[in-house]
This record gives structure tokens, sequence and C-alpha cells, in this order.
């Protein structure tokens, strides 16, 4: 067994049991743990990058249970890809959550309300370990497992937040569930005609079929079930209460990394366990004209937002229209092009990636903000950046990579959308993408210009107290994320190198 | 040369390790921080002067270049930073003054809270600035153009009042609306005709294209020049300029004399002469209708500065014209214009600096805001109403100023062009500077306070205003520039002789 193989399984082994480990352990222990779980991971992740990144393609037969029915971990491009920044994200979050831990939510003690929640670290490292499976499964059933272990962890993790954060937790659980549900009945139609639950065979066993009813059946029913659990449009209205009624440190994790499960699992599905099927065209088109109508409306109503964690959350519902805006393009048609299918694909998981870290980024800042001033009302945080400079320079350089400024992921993604649809000649496309920026130019002002104000309200305000050491180590955390949103912009071309390793073509 | 190869990203990261040191400091700490600043004002300075002689001399072209954009199964786009002598002359400038803005500003905001954000953003400013004048191709020009807008939005919105942050958005839609347009312009012209490396006499690449589609060719220009414009203040996208005149006064003297409005004009002298070559752009003809936009933004431009009372408006709107000479100068397709419109970027930037500085100090010292305010100012501060003086002769374009160097090229140059015509928009609009600008002078030397009824207060008035050193220095060194530009015009290494020697660069 090589390293890269070993990492693999550790992993998704290593969060697990440090959540197991983190459970049994009093409060203070459980940061401590918790922190060197996830420098472990980060540390586990890098030998799989490097294999992948030389172009090997590292697999393993958990329990030695081969092809059909085993447990498969294979590491290509997309899984590197969302490891390493997995990695990054979660390193930073981690420390933030160490570093600041009322920002874990309330919990009810026998007397009162305490900010602190001692059951974020075993939640955060099940959903870690998740995550990392996601990426890693070879396998359709092993995908569902995965994301179904996300699913329902961060559920908990946004209830967390105390009282108010209940209901919408509630909401997030059954549209999480309805969804898995969705997504097992899809695989099980597969296998009902495939006979496999591995993604190669699958692919292999449908592309000898004649009569693609049964598998275009089975992809819808997938599609929509991952759609609801991405927060596509018109399937987004769970995510906006969710994200912003979760606590700081969770908030983050939310948009930045459990969506970005389900949008591999979409892709996984779409690039590697189906192959281009009579009829799919339409779906296709309709996630596209979906993704479109996200991006617009999303945007709309992120203006219109006075409370600055909705309005971030609605920037995601934007953000997650753009990667469905690039399915019509994803597909390599009877006119072949499989160089323009690639230029969108590369297109989508850099803006994934992009909004992965800045968008991570900006909710930790909001958070921030909203755990010091007590609200998250934009009237009332005006002026609230004369405290911290640092925070909002961060704020900027996360603001830069959402709108797809360069130099970020998020310029490199559109970048590569834009080329790719005007070689496909679909100009529309290039219309919601420069419609898009300039909404999301606005949405970011408007989030951000009251704290640049110096009014006097400012020298009155609630956050007139001291800044604290913790809290400025906190705002270093958000401006890791903002530097890193600037600083990954540089590796777009290597990124899209880097998902060629192992790409269905 | 590989020590060569790294000075210009070395330039770039400089100042942005400027920014980086700066942002962090406490407030308290203004003397580590002008330290800083001044530190690395110099050397960037001292780098670029070590530039001159072997790109100019010896025809060297340092470059660095890292891979940045993936491309459809192609080479990947890179980020590429390039010497030309173009390139030079700009950053050239920007370094000049960048060291005299930032002892103009150390001045000007002594005392005030948020310094270390404030000169943090400059910096970056800078960084953008010198990126933008070293970029080798439109992407990296494009990078270094949307950060610009981005970092100049703080320093426009500095004061955080209700005001400037209207100002400051309405800088920022007009900038990201130009910026799309720019964007837009340069994907389509990379899909079409590759990344489009700058190159003298146009890119080869471009040209072809040019002749397989011209009608693409034309629309892809606009868009470009169209989104280029909103910066260089072309009417009609000009209104962000006068509203932005809220920021600080070393702010508003760097984003008019080298940061925002010439990078516009900057883009535009590169689309013109780099990227479609001025051969390609006069059969497409694209010059003409350029070349009447400018002479309406110049005529117009100083129409509104007739207009205005308040002191910096009537500078904002003597910006809008004034910076269209450059525009003029390289679309009226002769190589004394190219020569004239290209020596004017650097001419007018220490002339409007030298006004803007001068109308910081008399706001500082004497509360002077409007043009009646200046009334006899010239006895109580005596050396800024003497620089302004120097700046005003050089914008109408009197002899021995910069400014007349300028008119003077562009004037031969109209004359050898297809558009003789051009001569008479420089005639009306100087005539129209000569109105605007000498009542200021005149009202400066020769006018009376009117608060007769008051005497005791009139006779205290009249008294000499202490003017502050480290604002009055930094004037005084542009004024002289004014002249001694003006004056050695046909020296080596003089801007005029290099703008000359660019312009047969882009003829050849």
């Amino acid at each position: 067994m090589t390293l890269a193989q070993f990492s693999l399984g550790a992993l998704a082994l290593v969060p697990l049991l440090g959540a197991a480990l983190t459970m049994v352990l009093p409060h203070p222990a459980r940061r401590a743990l918790g922190v060197v779980t996830s420098l472990l991971i980060a540390g586990l992740t890098v030998p799989v990058m490097i294999s992948v990144i030389s172009g090997e393609l590292p697999e393993l037969v958990l329990g030695g249970f081969e092809a059909p029915l085993g447990i498969h971990l294979r590491g290509d491009g997309l899984a590197a890809v969302f490891l390493g920044v997995t990695s990054l994200v979660g390193v930073t979050i981690t420390g933030y959550a160490a570093v600041l831990p009322k920002s874990t939510g309330t919990y009810l003690s026998s007397t009162a309300w305490v900010p602190g929640h001692p059951g974020f670290w075993p939640l955060w490292l099940g959903c870690w370990s998740g995550l990392n499976a996601v990426y890693l499964s070879g396998d359709l059933f092993n995908l569902y497992v995965s994301l179904e272990l996300v699913g329902l962890t961060a559920v908990a993790l946004v209830a967390l937040g105390g009282r108010s954060s209940w209901e919408p937790a509630l909401r997030y659980l059954f549209i999480a569930v309805l969804g898995s549900l969705m997504f097992l009945a899809g695989v099980g139609l597969l296998v009902s005609v495939t006979g496999t639950l591995d993604l190669q065979q699958t692919r292999g066993e449908l592309e000898g079929l004649e009569d693609p009813t049964l598998p275009l059946l089975a992809l819808t029913l997938m599609t929509v079930g991952l759609a609801m659990k991405v927060a596509l449009l018109p399937m987004h209205r769970w995510l906006v209460p969710a994200h912003s009624a979760a606590p700081s440190a969770v908030s983050p994790i939310l948009s930045g990394l459990v969506i970005k499960a389900a949008m591999v699992v979409m892709l996984r599905c779409w690039l590697w366990a189906v192959p281009v099927l009579q009829g799919s065209e339409w779906l296709a088109w309709m996630l596209g004209a979906l993704g479109a109508a996200g991006v617009l409306i999303g945007s709309v109503l992120a203006l219109r937002q006075d409370r600055l964690k909705p309005l971030v959350a609605y920037s995601t519902v934007a953000q997650i229209g753009y990667w469905f805006l690039a399915f019509p393009l994803l597909l390599p048609g009877e006119n072949d092009a499989a160089q323009l299918a690639s230029g969108a694909y590369g297109g989508v998981v850099a803006m994934a990636v992009g909004h992965a870290i800045a968008k991570a980024g900006l909710f930790t800042a909001a958070g921030f903000l909203k755990d010091r001033c007590g609200t998250d009302e934009m009237s009332a945080l005006r002026g609230a950046g004369a405290h911290h400079p640092v925070l909002i320079l961060a704020m900027g350089m996360c603001a830069v990579g959402l709108l797809g400024l360069p130099i970020s992921l998020g310029f490199s993604g559109k970048w590569q959308l834009a080329t790719a649809a005007v070689a496909a000649e679909h100009w529309w496309v290039i219309l919601v993408v420069a419609a898009g920026t300039l909404l999301s130019a606005a949405y970011m002002l408007r989030g951000i210009a009251p704290l640049l104000l110096q009014a006097e309200i400012a020298e009155d305000a609630p956050a007139a107290s001291p800044v604290s050491v913790r809290e400025r180590v906190g705002e270093i955390a958000v401006l890791v994320l903002g530097v890193a949103t600037i600083c990954t912009g540089l590796l777009g071309a290597g990124l899209s190198d880097l998902l060629e390793v192992g790409s269905w073509w | 040369m590989v020590v060569n190869d790294v000075i210009p990203l070395g330039l770039v990261l400089l100042s942005v390790v400027v920014a980086a040191i700066i942002f962090p400091l406490p407030q308290r700490l203004a003397g580590l921080r002008s330290a800083v600043n001044l530190a690395g004002a110099l050397i960037k300075l001292v780098l670029v002067v070590l530039l001159v002689p072997p790109v100019v001399a010896d025809g060297a072209r340092p470059e660095f270049a890292v891979p940045f954009l993936p491309t459809g199964g192609g080479e990947a786009i890179s980020l590429v930073l390039r010497v030309d002598p173009l390139a030079l002359f700009f950053a050239g400038l920007s370094a000049v003054l960048w060291l005299l803005t930032t002892i103009y500003a150390i001045g000007y905001l002594k005392g005030t809270a948020y310094q270390s954000r404030f000169f943090g953003f400059f910096s970056l400013c800078v960084a953008a600035t010198v990126g933008i004048s070293f970029s080798g191709n439109l992407i990296t020009f494009l990078v270094f153009y949307e950060l610009l807008t981005l970092v100049t939005y703080p320093l426009v919105a500095h004061w955080g009042d209700e005001k400037s942050l209207q100002a400051a958005r309405l800088y920022m839609r007009y900038a990201l609306g130009g910026g799309v347009a720019v964007l837009v312009g340069v994907v389509w012209l990379t899909m079409e005709a590759g990344p489009a490396d700058f190159a003298e006499g146009g890119a080869a690449d471009v040209a072809e294209f040019a002749v397989r589609s011209p009608t693409v060719a034309v629309i892809i220009f606009a868009l470009l020049v169209g989104g280029l414009g909103v910066k260089s203040a072309l009417v009609p996208l000009h209104s962000w300029l006068p509203a932005a005149m809220v920021a600080p006064a070393p702010v508003s003297a760097l984003l008019h004399a080298v940061a925002v409005v010439k990078a516009g004009v900057f883009g535009i002298v590169r689309v013109v002469d780099d990227v479609y070559g001025i051969e390609v752009a006069w059969e497409l003809g694209v010059l003409t209708p350029l070349l009447v936009v400018a002479s309406v933004t110049i005529i117009y431009g100083s129409y509104q500065a007739l207009r205005q009372t308040e002191i910096k408006r009537r500078l904002a709107f003597s910006t809008v014209s004034q910076v269209s000479y450059v525009v003029l100068g390289v679309t009226m397709f002769s190589m004394a214009g190219t020569a004239g419109g290209v020596v004017h970027l650097v001419h007018q930037g220490i002339m409007k600096i030298t006004l803007f500085f001068c109308a910081g100090l008399f706001a500082e010292a004497m509360g002077a805001h409007k043009i009646s305010d200046l009334r006899g100012a010239g006895r109580r501060m005596p050396w800024t109403s003497a620089a302004f003086t120097v700046g005003a002769f050089g914008m109408i374009g009197l002899p021995p100023t910069a400014g007349f160097i300028s008119k003077w090229q562009l004037g031969l140059g109209a004359l050898e062009s297809p558009h003789p015509w051009v001569l008479v928009v420089l005639v009306i609009s100087s005539l129209l500077n000569a109105a605007y600008f000498l009542p200021v002078v005149y009202s400066l030397w020769f006018g009376e306070r009117e608060d007769d009824a008051e005497a005791p207060e009139t006779a205290h008035e009249q008294e000499r205003v202490h003017e502050p050193g480290l604002l009055l220095a930094p004037a005084l060194c542009t004024a002289g520039f004014t002249l001694i530009v003006g004056l050695a015009a046909s020296l080596p290494f003089s801007p005029l002789e290099i703008s000359r020697y660019i312009a047969e660069g882009v003829f050849s």
C-alpha cells in the first residue's frame, strides 16, 4: 500500500475517529483535538494531491470487496481539487472556532442559554469525514451514504444556533431527506438496469444499452434530488434561513463546503456515471435555464436584504446559478468539441472552488460582526469597519472573488465559461454572466459600504468595547481566506490541468 | 538580461509589500508609516530610472510571464509584464508623481484618522498603476485595470460621510460598467485572435483578424474604447469625475494626473497603437469617430469648466478636456500627432497635479473652495499662487511651459494629418482654457477682497498665511518640472524625445 493509498482511506476515517473521540472528551479538550485532527487531515491531503498532480490515479479497495459490491475509494483530479480546498477552508474555520468558541452556537444549561456549543466538534468532524468520502467515492451507494452523512450533520450543525435556528434546521432536514430519497431512488433504478454500483462499470453498461428511458428517468430523479441539496432555484427556499440562522462558525462550512458535496455528486453523475443519453439534452437545458434564473433572481433578492447574513446567503443562491449555467455546454454533443466541454467543466469547478474560499471568508466575517455587535442589521453595522480594518480588507478580497474580478478563481471560472459559451455560440450565457456580475457588484457594495461609513454613530455604537486578542486572531482567519481568494486566482491554469487527470474523456 | 526581467515584477510587488506593511500599523506610528512610504517611493523611482538606458538606448524588452488562464486545449494565456518605452514612460511618470504625492499626503492628512487604511490603499493604487503600465497583453491590462477600480473606491470614500459614499458609489457604477465592456471586448478578441500581445505597430494576429472580419473587429474596438472611455472621462461618460472631487486633495491629484483617468487613456493608446496598430485602425475607419468624440470632449469640457465656481470642480472639467488631447493625438493618424498625444500623457500629469496640489493648499491654509475666495491670495500665499500660475499657463499652452510643447506638437501633427481641422479645435480650446484660467490668475495677483466693511478683519486677512512646507514643496517641484520640461524639450531622454521615439515605433 502506497502512502497515497493509505491517505485515501485515512482521509475518510481519521475525521470520523476524531468525531468519536471528541464526543467523550471535556469541552476545552475537544477544541484541541479538533485542531489536531484538522491539521492531520490537511497533512493527509498532501500525498493524495501530489500523486494526482503527477498523473497517477490512486485507488483503494476497502475490506477487499471487489467492484460490483465493494467500497472503492478513487483519487482523481476532481477529488484532489476539492480535497485541497476543503482542507484549506476546514483548517481555517476550525482555527476560528477554536479561538472564538462562542461562534459555535449556544446551548441551554440548567439556568440559561450559554454561548459556545460543545456539540459543534463531533458534528463538524463527522461532516468533514462525509465530505472527504463524497469526493473519493467510486461507487453510487457510497456517494449516497456519504452525502447522507454530510446532510444530517449539517442539519444538526444549523440547530446549534439556539431556539431561533430550530425551525430553519427542521426545514433543512425535510429537504435533505427528500433529496437523498430521490437520489437513492435514482440509484436503485440505475442498478436495476446495470446490475452494478461502480461508477465506471455503470457507464460501461449504459453505453451498450438500447433503450435510454430508464436511465434517463434515473438521471432525472438523481438530478432533482441533488438540485434540492445544492439549492438550485426554485428549490432554494430552505437555504437562506438555514445558512443565516446557523452559528458563525457553521454558516461558512454550510455555504462554502456542504453544498459543494452535492455539486460534486452532480458532476460525477452527469460526467462519469451516465454517458450522453438520447433525450438528456432537455434536462441540461432546463438546468441551464434555472441557473440563469438563479443568477438573476438570487442577485435581485440579495439586493433587497436589510441584514448582512441573508444578503450573503442570497448571494450563494446567485452563485449556484453560475455553475448550472454551464450545463448545456458541459455535454460533448454530436458536433463533439470535447475541448469545449472541458472548458465549461473547468469553469464550473473553478467557480465552485473560488466560491468555497470566498464565501467561507465572507460568511465568517458576517458572523463575526453579528457576534460582536449583537445584530447583523446593516443599518446598525454602520461604521463598524472603523474598529476592524483588517476584517474589512479581507471582506473586500472575498468580494473580489465573488464578483469574479481578477485576480481570483471566480474570474478564471467566468472566463472559461464565457469562452466556452462564445465557442458554442450561446451568447445568452455571456449576457447572464455580465448582468450577474453587475448585480453582484451592486449587492456587495450594499453590504460592505455601510461598514466604511464613519458617521458619528460609530462613536456611541454598541461595538465600542475593546477588541480582544482572540477576536483579532479570528479576524486573521478571515484574512487568510481573503488572501487565499486572491492567490488561488493565479492557479487557474494549473487547476484546469489537474482536472484533466482521470476525467471521463 | 535576467536581472532586468525581474524588475517589472519587483516594481509591482514593491507597492504591494509597502501596502502590506502599512495596513496593520497602528495610527500613532506616523513616523514609521511615512518612512516606509517614502522608502518604497524612492526605491521605485530608482528602479524605474535604472530601466531607462537598457530599454530606450539598447532596445531591451525585459519580460516576466506566468501562465494564468487556461484555454480550451491550447496553451494557457499568460500574465505578462513587459517593459517597452511607452510602459516605461508611464511608469516613470507614476514613480515621480507618487513620491511627490506621498510627501504631500503625509502633510495633508497629518493628525486625521484612518491614515493606515488611506496609505495602504494608496500603495495598492500605485501597484495597480505600475501593473497597468507594464502589462504585456490585454488580459494583464484588464487584471490591473479592474484592480485599480477596486482600490480607488476606498480612497474616494475616505472621509466616510454620505456625500463621499455617494460619489464613490457613482464612481464604482461607472467604472465597473466600463470594466464589463472592456472584459467583454477582451474575451471576444481573445477568442477571435488569441491573447493579443502588445507589439509596436500592432499585434499580427489582430491585423489578420481585422482583414478576416472587419465588422466584428470594429464592434470589439468600440467595446474596448467605450469601456476605457469611462475612466478617461470621454463625453458622455464623464459625470463621475467632477463628483469624485469630494475625495481628499492628494487622491484627486493622483486620480487626475496618473492613476484612474490616465489608466483609461493609456489603455486607449495601447489599443489603438499596440493591439490593432495604427494602420489597421485607420483602415477599419475607427479613428475618425474617436477623433470627433475627443474633439467634442475637449470643447465641452472647457465650456463646462468655464461655468464652474468651485476651484476643484473647474479643475475636474479641465481634466475632462485636457486628457482628451491624448486621444486626439493618437487618433489623428500622423507621427507628430502621436508623439504629441503620448507626450501629453506626462505633461498633463505634471501640470494638473500642480494645480491640484495648489487647490488643496488654498483650501487647507485659507479655507478657499470657491474661485471668488482666491481674490488677493497672491499676497497671502505667494509661493502657492506662483506654482498655480505656472500650472495654469501650462494648461493654456503658453511658452515656455510643458503645455506649449504638447500643443505645438499636436498642432504640427494636425497639419501633417488628414484632418487639418483639428487645428481649429486646438485654437478654440486654448482660447477657452485662457478664458477660465486667466481670470483666476488675475484675481490671485490683482484682485481685492470685497469685505471692506470690516476693516480690522481685512487688515488681519491681508497678512501672509503660513504655507505648510510638506504641501508646498511638491507643488513647487511639479511647477518646476512644468517649466524644465518645456525648456529642455529637445534634450535626449526628455519626455518629448522619448515620445517621438515611441511614435516612430508605432509607425514603423
